[in-house]
Parts: C-alpha cells; sequence; structure tokens
C-alpha cells in the first residue's frame, strides 16, 4: 500500500526543512501524487510571489512627516528638560540617595539579563516613589504640565516599543535605560517645581 | 525579482550616506527611506490585513517606529529584514485587535489591478477567504521569507503552531483553488491512499 506524504511533510521539502517522518523523501520518490502536489506548492509559491505589491491608494508621506516632526520636537525638549530639571535636583537629591541616581552602566555589567531585572526593579522603585507623591493634590503651573505631558509622552513610546516584544537583549537593555531616565527626569521635575520655573 | 525588489533588497547600498542621515533623524533621507519601502510596507500589510485603511496605518505606524527606533539600527542585517519585522508586528496586532470581524475579502479591484489572467485572480481571492491569521502566516513565511521561528516570534507563538498554521492554510488554499475533487487527499497530518 502506498501512502501520500501529508502536506506538513511536502511543505518542509519544499522549503529544505526536515520532515516529520524521516522516511518522507523515499515515499515522495515512490509516490507521484505526491510529486504532483509538491510541483503544485513550488508553483503556488512563485505564483503568490510574483503578484504585484500594491501602491497605497494616496501619498501619506505628509502626514508621517508632520509626525515625525512632532515626535523629534517633543524628544529633543525632553531631553534639553530632562537634562536641566537632571542638574538643578542633583544637590536636592544628593540627600536622599535613591538607588536610581546610580546609572546602570551595560559596559561594567557583563551580564545582560542581570542588568536587565536590575533596571526593571529601579524602574519599579521610581513607579512606586512616584505614585507616593500625592501628585493629584499638586498644583502644576503651565510649563511644568507641559514638561510632565512632553516626558510621559516619551514614556508611552517607550512602553509600546517595549510591548511589542520584539528586540534583542541589548535593545531591550536600550529602552529600559531610556525608560528610568525618562522617569528619573519626570520625578525630579515633579518634586522640583521651583528648579523647573527657573530654567 | 523585479527592479523594484532590487532596490529594496539592496537599500542603502544604492544611496551611500542616506542611512547615516536618515538616523540622525535628516528629513529629507527619511524621505528617500519612506519613498523605497512604502509600497512593500503597504503591500505587506494590505496581504495580511485586506482592507486598504488598515494597511495605510500599518504603514504610517510602522515608518514612525522606523524613525524612531532608526538610531538602534546597526546594520547587522538587511534593512529591509528589519523593517519588515516591524510592519508584520504592527499588522499583526491589528489582527489580534479586531479580531477583523468576519474574513475581510481583499479588494480585488486594488490588488489586481494588473491581473489579466483569471488564475492569478483565482488566487487574489483564494488569499482573501483566508482567515487573516492564516493569511499572515502564509504570506510571511511563503513569499517574505520568514523563518517560522520568526513568525513563532512575532506572534508570540510556538513553532509548531506556525507550521500548522501554514499547512492548514495550504490546504485551504488548495480546496479553494481547486474546488474539483483532487487526486491527492492527504490531510495537513497525512492519510492513506
Amino acid at each position: 500500500m502506498s501512502q501520500h506524504v501529508s502536506l506538513e511533510d511536502l511543505l518542509a521539502l519544499r522549503d529544505g526543512r526536515d520532515p516529520s517522518r524521516p522516511d518522507a523523501a523515499e515515499q515522495l520518490e515512490s509516490c507521484s501524487s505526491s510529486q504532483a502536489e509538491l510541483e503544485r506548492l513550488v508553483e503556488l509559491q512563485r505564483s503568490m510571489s510574483e503578484l504585484e505589491a500594491p501602491a497605497p491608494p494616496r501619498d501619506l508621506w505628509p502626514e508621517v512627516r508632520q509626525q515625525i516632526e512632532r515626535q523629534q520636537r517633543s524628544r529633543r525638549m525632553t531631553q534639553f528638560l530632562a537634562a536641566a530639571a537632571g542638574l538643578l535636583a542633583i544637590a536636592l537629591l544628593a540627600g536622599i540617595g535613591p538607588r536610581w541616581n546610580r546609572a546602570p552602566s551595560p559596559s561594567v555589567e557583563t551580564d545582560v539579563a542581570t542588568t536587565l531585572i536590575d533596571l526593571q526593579e529601579q524602574s519599579q522603585h521610581l513607579d512606586a516613589a512616584m505614585s507616593s507623591l500625592g501628585l493629584e493634590q499638586r498644583a502644576l503651573n503651565g510649563w511644568q504640565a507641559e514638561t510632565i505631558v512632553a516626558l510621559e509622552d516619551q514614556l508611552a513610546s517607550v512602553d509600546q516599543q517595549l510591548s511589542s516584544g520584539t528586540h534583542r537583549n541589548e535593545e531591550e537593555l536600550e529602552l529600559w535605560q531610556e525608560r528610568l531616565f525618562l522617569q528619573d527626569a519626570l520625578f525630579r521635575v515633579h518634586i522640583d517645581s521651583d528648579g523647573v520655573q527657573n530654567l | 525579482m523585479t527592479t523594484s525588489d532590487t532596490v529594496v533588497l539592496n537599500w542603502p547600498s544604492s544611496e551611500p550616506g542616506v542611512l547615516e542621515r536618515a538616523q540622525r533623524g535628516d528629513l529629507t533621507a527619511l524621505e528617500a527611506l519612506y519613498r523605497t519601502f512604502e509600497r512593500r510596507i503597504y503591500g505587506l500589510a494590505l496581504r495580511i490585513l485586506g482592507r486598504p485603511e488598515d494597511a495605510e496605518e500599518v504603514l504610517q505606524e510602522t515608518f514612525l517606529e522606523v524613525a524612531r527606533s532608526l538610531p538602534r539600527y546597526r546594520g547587522d542585517g538587511p534593512l529591509w529584514g528589519w523593517i519588515r519585522k516591524i510592519a508584520a508586528n504592527k499588522a499583526l496586532m491589528h489582527v489580534r485587535r479586531e479580531s477583523l470581524r468576519e474574513a475581510d475579502p481583499l479588494p480585488l479591484e486594488l490588488v489586481g489591478r494588473d491581473a489579466g489572467r483569471s488564475d492569478r485572480l483565482d488566487l487574489e481571492g483564494a488569499l482573501a477567504k483566508l482567515e487573516p491569521k492564516a493569511r499572515a502566516v502564509v504570506w510571511l513565511h511563503d513569499v517574505e521569507g520568514m523563518t517560522h521561528r520568526e513568525i513563532a516570534e512575532l506572534t508570540g507563538r510556538s513553532e509548531s503552531f506556525s507550521k500548522s498554521q501554514l499547512s492548514r492554510a495550504h490546504a485551504r488554499l488548495r480546496r479553494l483553488l481547486q474546488p474539483e475533487p483532487t487526486r491527492h487527499t492527504a490531510s495537513p497530518g497525512g492519510l492513506d491512499s
């Protein structure tokens, strides 16, 4: 009795992978029906590859460009504000001595996974510290509110990239460092309203 | 392979310096990047999602993330491979988010602009009738050349899941493209004749 090669094994043979049945290749040699099916699969793949890539119905570049410019402005503002707020808050924070003041450096950390865990823990500490500030009872001036919105936008963007889950360890590490940096800046802006107003 | 495919796959070797400028946020360079890849990104999204408006969203979301993450691209693989992963991820997020109401048929008047031959239209129609996840696996594996491992990473499922989706999708495509009884009756798991 002859046996057809399963579709999954035919696909494996087509793609040069190991089939689930070790004798699938031998089976294929003795089964003309399976051979025809394999040819059909090859032809179908070729036909799909030759389908023309449709063009977008309209030019989206002007909208994309606008969003990129907004993104760039927000990033520049965030970097400037975070750096300035950081400088102003150094003396204030020196007495507090929080763990997140110690910037993690992957160059001295040989184990990326350990560093990642450390960054995530520090991020949790910062989240907890932010929650303890009682932010809802604070009055913010326009400048502070704008700064906080810009930092939170950046944080949301980093979170979105982290949630996509398609990054390599090193990329994830950089994202967590960026997250921690932004959290730190946000924390400083919240606790250092006088400094921010004087920028 | 078309000339446009060759440009996409070889980019940026055909335009030296553009990638570096794009990484620094230069808008002219970013536009050059966008113009090179817009059709491939849109095409991939449309093949997976079936609806032009969803594909447009994916194109925008993909390129924004490309612009944001480009400084982190280290050139350790083809740029299209890197962008394709982002685009596929965005398209799959749409599939997950919406569970795509019904099996949305691909608008043949859009994708079949050059389709003079009925077998091409048949293929477009058959692909359109696949369930979105299955269509995504077939397209990413058979056309985009992604491995089952890469698809598993993107979908958050196992390699076996990807293999079985591909096999089931091909079984369905076979039925759709050959409605009359076929000689080869093996199921995805294999059957005696």
